[in-house]
């Protein structure tokens, strides 16, 4: 648990080094999330609602949703596996006495935390001051919420190494890459609320993993759900994780085998 | 003794993609991929037992790093066992990564945006290094392996010398019985090369930890290493001591004398006559321990010897030879 940790660390302090970039990727937060908002105020178009969302709540989810509970950065997760098995370093990294998946999710939460306090929160408090930001609907729904978080990280992540692993037998990863990222934007409901999607389509991505990454906890927040549905929900979630999870283990220890380290 | 590793008949088969000629080869390569198997390992046996220190050594693509990459648990063999501590490498690979290090040459472990010194304790909480364990160690290798001037820096600001030593400090931060080193001299300038050998024969001798270390630089092994294992496309040309290599490829010592003026007609006792004429004169000497005095003392008695020169053939010699008549004429 301590290497754990410490790895969650040293991947944040790694995140640090680079001070232009970082510079760089809060401008790029704050284009993005201007773009966003800038699309809802053009679909509302003067109205307060539409389809029983007010034009406020739908800012806080582009908002929130689009910082914090974003998918864009995690499929960098699936380029770091692609690179690994590309240049060979899998062979030093399977040196270390810790289990890979773990020390990539290690890296990732790392990674993770650095975009939330040194991107999300600078772009946050910009927005949010400048176009109002809606708090959570109510402290349990706020309390529930933080809950919603874990699973969505843990669901983010997970979805990721899962990915990231198929570069064992796919040794392109930038193709595995623009997959994560096209499943993630539509089916975490991460560019548009689930709410909105057509009926049909809808209720199969709402029990997907997926929408437990940005759609489900966005809900939550603005309070679209009772406390008894988001609780119900996040067990869901949990559930997902777990299943995942265990994904994972059973698709690494297939990895294992197919282990062929490039370049001498 | 227990054998600390062992190898029994392992190989290991890597599939290689053939590739078809031209636009259609491209299609056909697409559609229905044609491979053929290469044997890196071909049924290769060894036994190392605890200290010793053992040079793994072959032509590039011969299958060394194969079988380091089979001993440290990387890869499996396809055939054949490998133990390492009484374990499976591959099936055990975090107890087996424990109690093992490795320095592969040509790949770092260290992490490359963070100070040194940072990833030396990242290591020790990775391997559950005991705190005062790993604080005399620290200490003990900062100072050997010279690293106290660079600790704070990033590891992408070290140069190359400076790098191998932190990288083979840090495989022995956690006291491992057995050292793996994939090529550790390699692209060193001649003062780091020197460092490292140095540090290593110590290592062996004063802590007992057993090194297997894979090189083409043949200076490694004569300093380092008394026991010798050859491979060839993957397969097992000698086992056995520097020495004895010398007598398996029949690498013979050589005696150049230069006289005065030509002798005429020499003759020195068992020793077989080379190309040479006039006033300098070589042979090839026989494998019987005689001394040099002796085979001059058996010079007819009024040669007018103005200079002696003995060459022992190096191990790089014997190597190349074997290596060239192995080569179709």
């Amino acid at each position: 648990m301590s290497a754990f940790i410490a790895l969650v660390l040293a991947s944040f302090r790694r995140e640090t080094q680079h001070r232009l970039q970082t510079a760089m990727r809060i401008i790029g937060g704050l284009v993005e999330i201007l773009a966003r908002i800038s699309i809802w105020q053009a679909v509302y178009a003067g109205r307060a609602a539409v389809g029983g969302i007010s034009l406020d709540s739908m800012m806080t989810y582009a908002l929130v949703g689009g910082t914090i509970l974003s998918s864009w950065e995690a499929t960098m997760i699936v380029r770091e596996v692609g690179t690994t098995i590309r240049t060979g370093a899998i062979g030093a990294t399977l040196l270390r006495p810790a289990s890979y998946p773990l020390m990539l999710l290690a890296e990732q939460i790392g990674a993770r935390l650095f975009e939330w306090v040194i991107i999300g929160l600078p772009v946050i408090v910009v927005m949010g001051a400048i176009y109002g930001l809606l708090p959570p609907a109510s402290l349990p729904h706020g309390l529930l919420f933080i809950g919603y978080l874990a699973v969505s990280i843990a669901i983010l992540m997970l979805t990721g190494i899962l990915i990231g692993l198929f570069s064992f037998w796919v040794f392109d990863a930038h193709s595995l890459e623009w997959f994560m990222r096209g499943l993630l934007a539509v089916l975490s409901g991460s560019l548009v609320p689930i709410w909105f999607f057509p009926a049909g389509f809808g209720e199969v991505v709402h029990f997907l993993p997926f929408s437990w990454i940005t759609y489900h906890p966005m809900a939550v927040y603005l309070g679209q759900r009772d406390l008894m549905a988001s609780l119900e929900y996040l067990v869901g979630g949990i559930g997902w994780a777990g299943l995942l999870a265990l994904t994972v283990a059973f698709v690494w220890s297939r990895a294992c085998r197919q282990v062929v380290v490039q370049g001498g | 003794m227990a054998a600390i590793i062992s190898a029994d008949n392992v190989a290991k088969i890597f599939r290689q993609r053939v590739r078809q000629p031209g636009v259609l080869g491209a299609f056909r390569d697409f559609v229905a991929p044609v491979s053929k198997p290469v044997k890196a390992v071909d049924g290769i046996s060894f036994a190392i037992q605890p200290g010793e220190a053992v040079g793994y050594l072959g032509p590039n693509g011969a299958g060394k790093s194969t079988m380091i990459k089979m001993l440290t648990g990387i890869l499996a063999p396809s055939s054949g066992t490998v133990t390492v501590l009484g374990r499976h490498p591959q099936q055990e690979r975090v107890a087996n990564a424990r109690e093992i290090g490795a320095v592969f040459g040509q790949r770092t472990q260290l992490w490359w945006e963070l100070p040194l010194s940072e990833s030396f304790e990242l290591h020790r909480r990775m391997y559950r290094v005991p705190e005062p364990v790993f604080q005399r160690n620290r200490a003990d290798l900062i100072d050997m392996m010279e690293l106290s001037s660079f600790i704070g820096r990033p590891v992408r600001h070290l140069s190359l010398g400076q790098r191998m030593r932190a990288e083979i400090a840090m495989a022995l931060m956690h006291d491992p019985k057995i050292l793996f080193l994939d090529e550790p001299t390699i692209g060193l300038d001649v003062v780091a090369k020197d460092v490292v050998r140095k540090f290593l024969t110590r290592i062996n001798r004063e802590r007992g930890t057993t090194i297997i270390l894979t090189t083409h630089d043949l200076q490694d092994i004569e300093e380092i290493c008394p026991r010798l294992i050859m491979v060839d496309e993957g397969k097992l040309l000698f086992d056995g001591s520097i020495a004895d290599l010398r007598v398996t490829f029949g690498a013979k010592r050589r005696l150049t004398l230069e006289f005065a003026h030509d002798p005429g007609h020499v003759e020195l006792a068992d020793a077989e006559p080379l190309a040479g004429e006039g006033a300098v004169r070589e042979f090839l000497l026989p494998d019987d321990n005689r001394s040099l005095v002796q085979l001059i003392g058996a010079l007819p008695a009024g040669s007018d010897l103005r200079d002696v020169r003995l060459h022992e053939p190096g191990i790089e010699e014997i190597i190349r030879t074997h290596y060239q008549s192995k080569v179709p004429a």
